[in-house]
């Protein structure tokens, strides 16, 4: 692989001496009236038809050979800025850019035009104003409910917050808060997602066509950056809502240097049902969320931004009778904690230093009288990465850096005591994980442009070390100002896998490093699409296609105890998995109606040698059809209006075709067996829903305050929670028993209100 | 009061979930032939032959193979090794097809073909009957002593797996069968735990099974397939067997000596 190595740094200095270098602009880009950092604003040079966009901290560069040209600064939503600069040395040029008040909604946060103008491609914009104006069961706004809405997106069961990403697994998902991976990113066992909206800024979603900066995962990566806090006034923000109140405050610590962000999230569950238990019994459900982050800009050169998540879900029962005492306590969450070092090394270099701490956990504790039993598992990452943006000229972005964690895995920890005996079984597996990479975003010609890049992830687990190389290629045609044709090609490798011992999430899934049995898992992915905007990009349209075909995927053997097995590797399968699809996504970004179709047409199968007699049989979400409409209109000042359909096909499920006894040492000499044909080779019923929400706000002096009616599937269409087949399911028309295939069907129509206000 | 309401409520809106029995689209079951039959060496020779049938059109999950047995087929087995063929009868008390016109037992080593024919339909499976494997001795460490209940031993049961596998065994008194995948013709162990009983306090008897690995798989998931029956949150397991044309198996056991351990 050396000479992949030397072919990239052979074309990287080759394409960085094609343009004449003289000065550099460079410098900040930010909301004028918040300080927050714009991510992804557009900086143009009409004349020479150069360009240069903002990176995740907000920093640009542009080096120009002329000694005087017009730069247009421009972000949705934002009122362009057009400035005429004299080139006659390096400038830091910040920029503030003051929102739009048009009296209609626009799509805040997106990159205009940039789904059309650079290279990368399967990449979704999560626009976060949606979030927070899409109608939510239970009124809670959640970010990976609104992720399911975009093509190539498959949800989970019905309620559930999972995603399934171009056929890939649950747990091929890479998903990134302040740079700190998040394992289990969910409460309420998957009905909702970690992330309050009130505290994120950003959510990006790769699909296909990865950068080289990101892998570790096989099927997407969700990049989400939280807020930095207000740094010119104070400012909050919150709502009440039926089961859980949030707030969030931010402001300035010295104005315009340094500013904090905090949000809290709780439900409460726990006390309205504290009233109402028996006496004996104890019981309580809740779950929490809490954000901070602080962002001090020490100069010009260097900024500093401290960060962290803390969340977890508890439940505990206690039953007390004369002589005998019961208690459960079960808990579960991660803590995240993110050190920033940004700084800029020169006009044209900069670099961002990150200390990384990560740890999920989840905990049983069992006291029934004289016993006490603990069942522990998690993972706690320590680490470290170093990401550098060059930019050695108007025509190419050049990425580097690298990155090393050290990784504690608890698959399953088991401590008891009975009496004066006690008991324990501790599995702890260290792990090394690193990777370094160079990108350069490559700009050839008006019509051409590349995003070029190697990625090398290194894993090491009880001497068996694993370096693989990941090559990432896209490439853009742009047919006219305002279409573009695009393809990719990317691979990436996979250390960590999760076991689930059931289709929904629960924290009992654990995680599990490769191993001299588990092999990473791979994955290739090609893609190509064609991408057009409208009415100068108010609308958004796209047509992409793509074929991924992963390795090593994991399947464990039936009736597996995955929790207490100390030796799981070996009762794993691996196989192959292949899906492709057509994914058309249509986005309109302003006006007083906003909103996105998305379709997907897709298939995904897997194989395995030991299972369905070694044939391919369709993965779970194998859903042929995935069809989604949102929609927000405005009609005042004070009234709007929200939507959201979905239908898509039902997921695959394995069932019972017939049935038949063979001779057996039993009580009755024969046992009945179960004759399920092929694997996955029913559908479940498709599913459908719609959700309405109405909301009126109002602007006070001081403050804005809104009500919120959500109405959660508004013709309460029985969709399947899951389906089991019950052997002896009673038939009350018959009045016999008899196998049955029974659904369960959780949340029927659900109206919510909710009051939010902010300061 | 009013959190009396509101909590009332919220009842209502978390507990009108509803279970409803659904039908889902499964298309007409066609009938398949079912074929069991086990070889063992120096046993007779029986085939069970029935008729599977729609799980959700029969009501009474726990009828026996007697309501679907099949009578009427023609059942023919060949030793290839040995060069005989046997047109095996139907046997109406034994519910199942043996020794015809030209018995013979299975032998160990010996490769065995079936043929079916049930009102035109064709069914074929082969197995060779396992070598006998034999246990080369057996450690064991002292556990504890219960009272009335005699005294508690673990066995580390090492054996000799047969060479040219792969095979499973199956200890006596175990439930998991132990593949040799990859290491056939190694020696092997396995661990058991042994209460021995007031009857004989100090001693005990193993023996090991020597299966082919389409028979070890084929019982291993009926056996879990019986236990998760009903447990909605368990994977379902798909009961492969060898039959060419239809479902069940023709697979074959050799049963292995008896091994005593005396306990000091």
């Amino acid at each position: 692989m050396k000479w992949l190595f030397a072919s990239v740094f052979v074309f990287l200095v080759l394409s960085c001496s094609v343009s004449a270098q003289k000065y550099t602009i460079s410098g900040y880009v930010k909301d004028a009236s918040t300080g927050e950092v714009l991510i992804g604003a557009s900086l143009y040079v009409p004349k020479l038809k150069v360009g240069a966009v903002t990176n995740t901290y907000g920093f640009y560069s542009l080096t120009l050979g002329t000694d005087s040209v017009g730069l247009a600064i421009r972000f949705m939503g934002y009122k362009p800025v057009f400035k005429k600069i004299d080139l006659r040395k390096n400038i830091e040029l910040n920029i503030s850019l003051q929102t739009l008040e048009l009296g209609e909604v626009v799509i805040t946060g997106s990159k205009a035009g940039e789904n059309v103008d650079k290279p990368q491609m399967g990449v979704i914009d999560v626009p976060i104003t949606s979030i927070k104006e899409l109608p939510a069961i239970f009124g809670e706004k959640d970010l990976f409910k609104v992720l399911q809405l975009l093509p190539g997106v498959q949800s989970g069961s019905e309620g559930s917050a999972g995603f399934y990403v171009r056929g890939g697994g649950a747990d091929e998902n890479l998903i990134l808060l302040d740079d700190a991976v998040i394992y289990n990113p969910y409460h309420m066992a998957g009905f909702f997602s970690i992330f309050n909206g009130d505290a994120i800024k950003s959510v990006d979603l790769y699909k296909g066509g990865f950068p080289a900066e990101y892998g570790g995962r096989l099927s997407s990566i969700i990049d989400i950056t939280m807020k930095d806090g207000n740094d010119q006034s104070f400012h909050g923000e919150g709502g009440i809502g039926l089961i859980s109140s949030r707030l969030m405050l931010e402001g300035p610590i010295v104005k315009s240097k340094v500013s904090f962000m905090v949000s809290a999230r709780r439900t409460y569950l726990d006390l309205l049902i504290k009233p109402f238990l028996p006496a004996g019994t104890e019981a309580a459900y809740y779950f929490y969320d809490l954000n901070a982050k602080v962002n001090y800009i020490i100069s010009d050169k260097d900024r500093v931004y401290l960060s962290g998540y803390m969340g977890a879900d508890v439940l505990s029962t206690q039953l007390t009778s004369p002589g005998d005492t019961t208690g459960i306590g079960v808990s579960w969450g991660n803590k995240s904690a993110t050190a920033r070092w940004n700084h800029v090394f020169s006009p044209r270099l900069f670099a961002n230093t990150t200390v990384i701490y990560d740890d999920y956990n989840f905990t049983l504790n069992e006291q029934v009288n004289d016993l006490a039993a603990k069942i522990q598992s998690g993972i706690q990452d320590v680490g470290g990465k170093i990401d550098f943006d060059w930019f050695p000229s108007p025509l190419n972005h050049v990425k580097f850096g690298a990155f090393y964690t050290y990784s504690e895995f608890i698959p399953s920890l088991v401590q008891g005591q009975i009496g004066d005996l006690g008991f324990a079984n501790e599995q702890t597996k260290f792990v090394h994980n690193a990777a370094t990479y160079i990108n350069d975003e490559y700009t050839y010609s008006e019509k051409w442009s590349f995003n070029i890049g190697l990625r090398a992830p290194y894993f090491d687990y009880k001497q068996t070390t694993y370096f693989e190389v990941e090559p990432r290629f896209t490439a853009k045609y742009a047919l006219d100002k305002t279409t573009s044709l695009k393809a990719s090609y990317a691979m990436m490798y996979q250390n960590i896998h999760l076991l689930s011992s059931t289709s929904i999430s629960l924290p009992t899934d654990i995680w599990i490093p490769s191993s001299n049995i588990v092999r990473p898992e791979q994955s290739q992915q090609v893609s190509a699409g064609i991408f057009k905007n409208l009415l100068d990009n108010a609308f958004e349209t796209s047509a992409e296609i793509y074929y991924k075909k992963s390795n090593n995927v994991i399947e464990y053997q039936p009736g597996t105890d995955i929790f207490f097995n100390p030796d799981i590797d070996n009762a794993l399968y691996f196989g192959q998995g292949w899906s492709y699809g057509l994914e058309l996504f249509i986005k309109k970004n302003v006006g007083k109606f906003t909103g996105w179709l998305g379709y997907t047409l897709s298939w995904a199968n897997l194989q395995f040698d030991q299972l369905n007699n070694g044939e391919p049989f369709p993965a779970t979400y194998d859903r042929r059809h995935d069809f989604s409409i949102t929609g927000i209109y405005n009609f005042n000042k004070n009234w709007s209006f929200s939507t959201v359909f979905i239908y898509e096909t039902g997921s695959s499920l394995t069932v019972p075709l017939g049935t038949y006894d063979v001779p057996w040492s039993n009580n009755n000499g024969y046992i009945q067996v179960l004759d399920y044909g092929s694997m996955n080779q029913y559908k479940l019923p498709p599913y459908n829903r719609l959700d309405i929400g109405i909301k009126y706000s109002k602007q006070h002096k001081k403050y804005e305050d809104e009500w919120r009616l959500d109405i959660y599937n508004a013709y309460s269409r029985q969709n399947p929670y899951f389906v089991f087949i019950d052997p002896n399911y009673m038939d009350a028309n018959a009045n016999i028993t008899k196998a049955a295939a029974v659904q369960i069907s959780i949340f029927p129509i659900i109206p919510t209100v909710s009051y939010n206000f902010k300061f | 009061m009013k959190k009396a309401y509101l909590f009332i409520i919220l009842l209502c809106l978390m507990s009108y979930g509803c279970e409803k029995n659904i039908s889902l689209e499964i298309p007409k079951y066609n009938d398949k032939v079912v074929v069991y039959c086990i070889l063992m060496p120096y046993n007779d020779i029986q085939v069970y032959l029935s008729l599977s049938q729609s799980y959700y059109s029969y009501a009474d999950t726990n009828s026996t193979i007697s309501n679907t047995l099949i009578q009427t087929a023609q059942v023919i087995v060949t030793d290839q090794t040995a060069n005989k063929t046997d047109t095996l009868q139907y046997n109406i008390f034994a519910q199942s097809y043996g020794e015809g016109r030209n018995g013979f037992f299975a032998i160990s080593g010996h490769h065995y073909v079936m043929n079916v024919n049930y009102q035109g339909k064709i069914l074929t499976a082969e197995t060779t009957v396992p070598m006998q494997a034999k246990i080369d001795h057996v450690d064991y460490i002292k556990l504890d002593t219960a009272q009335n209940q005699g005294t508690n031993y673990e066995f580390n049961v090492f054996f000799n797996t047969v060479a040219g596998g792969p095979n499973s065994y199956l200890l006596s008194n175990q439930t998991n069968f132990i593949s040799d995948n990859g290491v056939a013709g190694e020696q092997l162990e396995t661990t058991i735990n042994y209460r021995l009983g007031p009857v004989y306090p100090d001693t005990v008897y193993f023996q090991l099974s020597n299966a082919t690995q389409e028979t070890a798989n084929y019982l291993s998931n009926i056996n879990i397939q019986s236990q998760n029956a009903g447990d909605p949150f368990t994977q379902p397991v798909i009961v492969e067997g060898n039959i060419n044309g239809g479902l069940g198996i023709f697979g074959a056991i050799t049963p292995g000596p008896s091994f005593r351990v005396i306990v000091k």
